[in-house]
């Protein structure tokens, strides 16, 4: 079996997941009529996204061969695809939301970066501890709450950041320690997954199956358990700071781009 | 403004040196710590000249091999502690609130604190001469080398005591920068119109309070390896040696920024005012800086590709440390922008601006080029090494220095710096700099290795190495030029009055010197370029001036930095116990009580609470008691572990027995000590009270930290004790 094989043959179209972001797609395009705005394309970017991370080869690999494919899965799950939905969101649909009063309550406290912070970063980390990560691998319907709660969990931590109603925003400065800081925990995340001994990951440390892509892993990609393990943690570690570091590099840009707005004024 | 109009320096009967000595003034301290700087830039210099000396000719035995490991360590730790670590601080101690229109820091009597810590830091490293040899491990004293059983005299000691010291002024200094910068700007200096030097001191102070603590982690597991007999770093024991490698470059890879980043802010000043034209894209040299703070903690690993990681390691370290050139490459390109179409003014300032360009260019490209595996393994050692971090550290920051020098030292002195005797430093120095160190990029092809004593008459290697020597000679007569021309330009040099390059930020808008209190109406900001705008009339929107005494700085701030970076070393501890947490479990079962420590952690939940009540109360009488009852809790659980430790080492339960043993007392000893120092603050707050009465702020400070330590505690009682069992 070769890479281009994998690719074209590893899908697991899982009804579930289709009609979940065809709805999640449809629903958007009802509530966001008459007329589309300009943000469309990166909500229906985020779920492509979505399904792509939950169909393709990813989660093929992710279910049972590769212990970095999960952690990519995961990755995208929280930090990628809620600031892109979120980021396609028009403002008039939050406003529209938050016309009812319990959405504003439930807004008003789980938007405060106090809130959010936690309940982004404190699953993120609890996951991969390895009980509940094997438990999640053991069992499926935990498993598709485990991917729910990173996604859910990721758009309350995107919500102050990427989130439509910029006026409700924290400072520029804030937004940095917000995202700094969660950055940190991440890469003290990664560092410990990298370090971990194998053998943590049973599932992905002695894989019973025998299967090709076994076999194209092992020997055309020369990942070994450990190496793979490695990359698992390397994985949340340096590319995950580089979408805070986005996020931050853009906030600091909407920050001066504001300053300069001021001057002319 | 004129200068009559501002009141004169203090005429009082003291003595200059008695003023000196006890200042809390930050352009006498800024000096102070410059001065310093300068006297051990001598001292490195003379150690430098020493090791071109042995190595200008091959087999010369003028230095033992013992004596040039001790010279090219005490080189590079001077250089890098001793010389620019404290000039930088001295310059952004001088300059940060003249630059903001501040009176002071925020916190002058620490920044005192930090100037005598530093000196004291640097003699001791320099007693250890007297007391058996100078460390002798290199500048980052890789395990084991700096263990006992290979280097056996007191100089690691030293050098690991001095570092801690340093570390401790240089942290002090960062909070100090960050408070300042955060509370007394002046009005309308708003955060985005910081003069560029501010606002990398800034990004640069956070670097420093995050990244020191793990040096001072790393050097108090050496000394305890060193002193204690303890196994952190000793392999035969099941200690890690790479552990501090890692621990080492996490601190030493930002390090390199830090030592960097205030250059960079030196030149976004002086390369626009010399080019009469406002810095090309503001916003990108600002941002790209926290870009690189942000990335200088992602990227340590690319220090150690030469032990065998794994190859997914390599590779992501190698991808992260390419980008890091991405950020940098853009200030290169802010800066030359800048000088485009600008009309340029070819001050010495401006040439060493310049040379930096080029020099510090240079520099990266050999470092982007050490981010290639191959090339690493290739090179890694060598002089290639030794060339890229002098074209980075002399060629990028010493070269800012001088431009920095150059550039204010009119405002430090009142006098011009003599411009011809500039030109000749600048040629010396550029000259002298490139002979030395270019054709060490060639004998690092070729194979030298770094930190050797000698070397064998291979081809091409005596001729390069003499022309190596001849070039440090003639960088050493160009320094030395600078140091004529100081003396001199402050004796003879011509007035320089309050503004003479036309530039545009505050500190130019008061006299030459300035007067102690640094100005009597702080001007109202509206601009990036405030002094220009005066300059020109162009006032209108400008907040109003007004005194300097409007404003506060907050103590409280202060110390949750402080927490902040304790947080972190006590994080590296815990680290370094779950880390060799499978080799002690067993241990840690049989000897821990968990009962005991339970009740000992009750004790200092129940302190967290009357501390608490203790800040909330408004009444002294009341506070007493409440700060009373903290410290008898304290008490009680520092008793409690001493009984705990006398029962473990009654069971020969030591810190030299064993790994658990090693983790154990280091992490819960360091906790102990915290809680001993919060102890002696509480006891200080109690005496103050007496003499000055109620002081709330300072309890709740000082309740900041105590509440730390409790949440360290627990942490570490979740980790030890009930981790132990699970």
């Amino acid at each position: 079996m070769t890479t281009w094989d994998l690719l074209i043959s590893a899908w697991d179209w899982e009804p579930s997941v289709v009609v979940g972001c065809l709805a999640l797609a449809i629903a958007w395009l009802i509530l966001a009529r008459p007329r589309l705005p300009r943000h469309t394309p990166l909500f229906f970017g985020g779920t492509l996204l979505l399904l792509l991370d939950l169909v393709s080869p990813i989660d093929v690999l992710a279910g049972k061969y590769l212990f970095s494919a999960h952690v990519v899965q995961h990755f995208l799950l929280a930090f990628l695809i809620p600031p892109l939905l979120l980021l396609g969101t028009p403002r008039a649909l939050a406003k529209r939301a938050l016309r009812y009063r319990a959405v504003t309550a439930i807004e008003r406290i789980l938007a405060k970066p106090a809130v959010a912070w936690p309940i982004g970063v404190v699953p993120m980390i609890a996951w991969h501890l390895p009980p509940l990560f094997n438990a999640a691998l053991a069992s499926e319907p935990l498993h598709i709450f485990q991917h729910l709660s990173f996604l859910v969990t990721g758009v309350i931590f995107w919500w102050p950041i990427a989130g439509p109603l910029t006026e409700r925003r924290p400072s520029a400065l804030g937004s940095i320690v917000y995202l700094f800081s969660a950055c940190t925990a991440c890469s003290i995340l990664g560092a410990a997954l990298t370090f971990t001994p194998l053998g943590a990951y049973p599932a992905y440390a002695n894989i019973m199956d025998r299967s090709e892509i076994v076999r194209l892993i092992h020997t055309g990609w020369g990942l070994d358990p450990k190496s793979d393990q490695q990359l698992g943690g390397m994985l949340m570690w340096v590319p995950g700071c580089l979408v805070y570091l986005t996020a931050i590099l853009a906030t600091v840009a909407r920050w001066y781009a504001a300053e300069r707005l001021e001057a002319s004024q | 403004m004129s200068e009559a109009a501002l009141p004169l320096p203090a005429a009082e009967s003291r003595s200059a040196a008695l003023d000196w000595l006890s200042t809390i003034d930050h352009k006498q301290i800024g000096i102070l710590y410059m001065l310093l700087a300068l006297f051990f830039f001598l001292v490195g210099g003379v150690e430098a000249m020493l090791m071109r000396a042995q190595l200008a000719l091959p087999n010369l035995k003028f230095l033992a091999p013992e004596a040039y490991d001790q010279t090219f360590t005490m080189h590079g730790t001077t250089m890098i502690f001793l010389v620019v670590t404290p000039v930088l601080i001295g310059f952004s101690t001088y300059l940060v609130p003249l630059m903001i229109g501040a009176r002071d820091l925020a916190f002058p009597r620490l920044n005192a604190l930090g100037f005598w810590l530093q000196l004291a830091g640097s003699v001791l490293l320099y007693v250890s001469f007297a007391a058996g040899g100078a460390p002798d491990a290199g500048w980052f004293s890789y395990a084991p080398l700096s263990e006992k059983p290979y280097s056996a005299h007191a100089g690691l000691d030293y050098w690991a005591l001095a570092l801690l010291l340093l570390g401790t002024s240089t942290t002090l200094a960062a909070i100090n920068f960050i408070v300042t910068i955060a509370a007394l700007r002046a009005p309308g200096l708003t955060i985005r119109r910081l003069p560029l030097f501010v606002w990398m001191t800034l990004v640069n102070s956070g670097l420093i309070v995050f990244a020191m603590p793990a040096l001072n982690a790393a050097l108090v597991m050496l000394l305890m390896d060193r002193r204690l007999h303890a196994h952190f770093f000793d392999a035969a024991q099941g200690g890690a040696p790479l552990l501090w490698q890692h621990y080492f470059w996490i601190f030493g890879h930002p390090e390199v920024y830090i030592l960097v980043l205030p250059g960079f802010g030196m030149i976004s000043e002086i390369i626009p005012v010399f080019s009469r034209k406002p810095i090309f894209g503001y916003d990108f040299v600002a941002a790209s800086t926290l870009a690189i703070a942000f990335l200088s903690y992602g990227v340590w690993v690319h220090h150690m590709f030469a032990v065998a990681l794994g190859k997914v390691f390599l590779s992501v370290f190698a991808a992260s440390s390419m980008l890091i050139a991405v950020p940098t490459g853009v200030k290169i390109f802010n800066w030359a922008a800048t000088m485009v179409g600008g009309s340029i003014r070819f001050t010495t300032a401006m040439l060493f601006a310049i040379a930096f360009l080029l020099e510090f260019t240079i520099g990266g490209l050999s470092g982007v080029a050490f981010a290639i595996v191959p090339i690493d393994w290739q090179l890694t050692d060598t002089y290639f090494v030794v060339a890229h971090f002098h074209y980075v550290l002399f060629g990028g920051t010493a070269f800012a220095l001088f431009a920095g020098a150059y550039y204010w030292f009119p405002k430090m002195s009142g006098r011009m710096l003599n411009e011809t005797i500039g030109k000749w430093n600048f040629w010396m120095v550029v000259i002298g700099f490139n002979l030395t160190f270019f054709v060490q990029h060639i004998l690092g092809l070729l194979g030298m290795p770094r930190r050797v004593y000698t070397y064998p008459n291979l081809p091409w290697w005596g001729a390069l190495n003499a022309i190596s020597t001849f070039g440090a000679v003639i960088l050493g007569m160009g320094s030395l030029i600078f140091l004529v021309n100081l003396a001199s330009s402050l004796i003879f040099g011509a007035k320089a009055g309050n503004d003479p390059w036309d530039a545009w930020t505050l500190e130019w808008a008061t006299a030459s010197p300035p007067p102690p209190e640094n100005f009597e109406n702080v001007p109202g900001v509206n601009s990036r370029r405030p002094l220009w705008d005066l300059k020109a009339g162009r006032t209108a929107g400008a907040p109003a001036a007004r005194p300097w005494a409007a404003r506060k700085p907050e103590p409280l701030f202060g110390m949750k930095l402080f927490v902040l970076s304790e947080a972190v070393f006590f994080f590296l501890l815990i680290v370094a116990y779950i880390y060799f947490r499978t080799t002690g479990m067993a241990a840690a079962r049989s000897s821990l009580h968990l009962g005991e420590s339970a009740t000992l952690t009750a004790c200092l939940v129940a302190s967290s609470f009357t501390m608490w009540r203790a800040s909330a109360s408004g009444d002294l009488k009341r506070a007493r008691l409440w700060i009373v009852a903290t410290m008898t809790l304290g008490l009680i659980f520092l008793l409690g572990q001493g009984a705990e430790y006398w029962r473990l080492f009654q069971q020969k339960v030591t810190i030299s027995q064993s790994l658990f043993g090693t983790t154990f007392f280091t992490l819960t000893g360091f906790h102990g000590l915290h809680l001993l120092v919060g102890i002696a603050a509480l006891a200080v707050l109690l005496a103050l009270t007496r003499l000055r009465g109620h002081q709330p702020i300072a309890v709740k400070v000082v309740g900041l930290y105590w509440q730390f330590i409790d949440l360290v505690w627990l942490v570490i009682f979740s980790i030890v004790y009930l981790g132990a069992w699970v």
